[in-house]
């Protein structure tokens, strides 16, 4: 216990007491700043802002993995707080903690399905589409269905509807060949990207305006 | 018309795509192209990665589903905290930008010099908000003090204190502060003879704001104690709160002592008496 001019310190201000949510919060500029020079207090501030949305679109984006969602969320903010002296406009925070945040999922997808395609050539067999949750069906559904190609469409509904079919299932009841039926998924997969990039386009352009 | 290109699919990927270059990719992806399809084949994101971002998007506005506990978010904090240090932080000028941001730096001192000692210095301390600079309200503060006496060692909680009360001087002040938003707080004790003693923060500790709640004046579930045996006669205790970091001896104290409180600060005032 140190003593200056008969005030005995115990240390410094408590910075890690629990938070509520500020109920005029002050501008988002300032914290930034704030969180920018290393202030813990600003940065639990801005993590306690943001939190609930990072995770709730980790958790939508794992499917309801809440132990890999608490590992994404974790990681968006170490990289962003750690890249924080790049953000020039601290009112862009939201945004771009979102951007970085989607990043992480990208990156965490692209190394799962790296390891499965691993197993998958392991096993020396195609696996059918994964069981999803009902929101990824919904959408499935509304792909295939806007699908402009009969062929195409057939193909797609036996292999990403449920119950799933490995190729060779559909093969055998299309009367086609393995190839043909590979061909028709290929072609499928190419219009579906587009047509989700069109829907992600859509939904920026609903959040800008 | 907007192709896709990577660039473009990163920006849509990342969701850094400006709205109007979102809605003209939208209205162009509402019938079949080959060249984007072409841009999307060649690009590393692949069906499944496609699908979960709409389904994140899906319900970006909607409330999670299981949220965190507080428990989950305090840990999930701890492990922020716990990660954060062992990172590089990344250099952000790039190498083009070196010379021209040296040479900028070079004019800014030059002219900062000029500045000084041409032009009257107002203040000599650090200058705070004010000149049309637009400050947010204070929050709403209030200062409790809490009497604590030295029992075998340690300091025992008693009561707390009542504005204008008077004190034994073998008695301790503990305190504590309530704001109802993210602030920076100060606390100081005048003596009869007006001297200020910044209690918090320490004097040459840079302020930190601080989230809503109530906080003690200490760390680590310590507090900063005043011992009243070298302290009589009447004693102020001035709790102060302002949205902005301030420097606390210009902008909080000697306004106060002056008689005009900043109106960008809140304050909360406790009189005592040290009974001889």
């Amino acid at each position: 216990m140190s003593s200056f001019f008969g005030v005995h310190f115990f240390g410094h201000w408590n910075l890690a007491s629990p938070l509520s949510m500020p109920s005029q919060p002050v501008p988002i500029p300032l914290i930034v700043a704030r969180a920018r020079q290393g202030d813990a207090a600003a940065q639990r501030a801005l993590y306690e802002q943001h939190v609930d949305q990072v995770f709730g679109f980790c958790l939508r984006f794992c499917r309801g993995d809440r132990e890999a969602a608490q590992d994404l969320t974790q990681e968006a903010f170490v990289r962003a707080f750690t890249a924080l002296p790049e953000l020039r406009d601290g009112q862009a925070f939201p945004k771009w903690l979102m951007t970085t945040t989607r990043r992480c999922c990208l990156r965490w997808i692209e190394h799962r399905q790296r390891e499965a395609a691993a197993m998958e050539r392991v096993a020396h067999e195609p696996r059918p589409a994964a069981a999803r949750g009902e929101r990824s069906q919904r959408i499935v559904a509304e792909v295939i269905d806007a699908c402009p190609d009969p062929k195409l469409r057939e193909a797609a509904l036996l292999f990403y509807r449920e119950p799933p079919h490995t190729t060779d299932e559909i093969a055998a009841r299309l009367g086609l060949s393995r190839t043909a039926v590979t061909t028709r998924l290929m072609r499928f997969r190419a219009w579906a990207k587009l047509r989700m990039m069109g829907r992600l386009a859509a939904a920026l352009e609903e959040e800008g305006s | 018309m907007i192709h896709l290109d990577a660039t473009v699919i990163d920006a849509i990927l990342d969701g850094s795509l400006e709205p109007d270059d979102a809605r003209r990719i939208r209205e162009h992806l509402a019938e079949p192209c080959e060249r984007c399809e072409q841009a999307l084949m060649e690009h590393s994101v692949d069906l499944d990665g496609l699908l979960r971002l709409c389904e994140a998007e899906v319900g970006l506005d909607e409330p999670v589903e299981q949220p965190l506990s507080s428990l989950e978010r305090a840990a999930l904090w701890q492990s922020v905290q716990a990660d954060m240090p062992a990172r590089q932080v990344p250099l952000a000028p790039r190498s083009r930008w070196r010379l021209p941001a040296a040479g900028g730096v070079v004019i800014a001192m030059a002219a900062a010099l000029l500045l000084f000692f041409q032009l009257p210095q107002p203040y000599d301390g650090v200058k705070g908000p004010g000149d049309g600079e637009v400050v947010p309200a204070p929050p709403r503060l209030e200062l409790r003090v809490v009497i604590g006496r030295d029992v075998a060692g340690s300091i025992e909680l008693d009561r707390r204190v009542q504005q204008g009360e008077t004190l034994a001087k073998d008695a301790f002040l503990l305190f504590e502060l309530e704001a109802d938003r993210l602030a920076a707080r100060y606390l100081f004790v005048v003596d009869a003879a007006g001297a200020v003693t910044q209690l918090a923060p320490a004097p040459d500790a840079v302020p930190s704001l601080q989230p809503a709640g109530s906080q003690r004046v200490g760390a680590e579930g310590g507090w900063v104690v005043l011992d009243l045996a070298d302290m009589q006669g009447a004693i102020t205790v001035v709790a102060a709160a302002a949205a902005l970091p301030v420097d606390a001896t210009s902008e909080v104290v000697r306004p106060w002592q002056a008689g005009e409180p900043r109106d960008w600060v809140a304050y909360d005032i406790l009189k005592l008496e040290v009974a001889p």
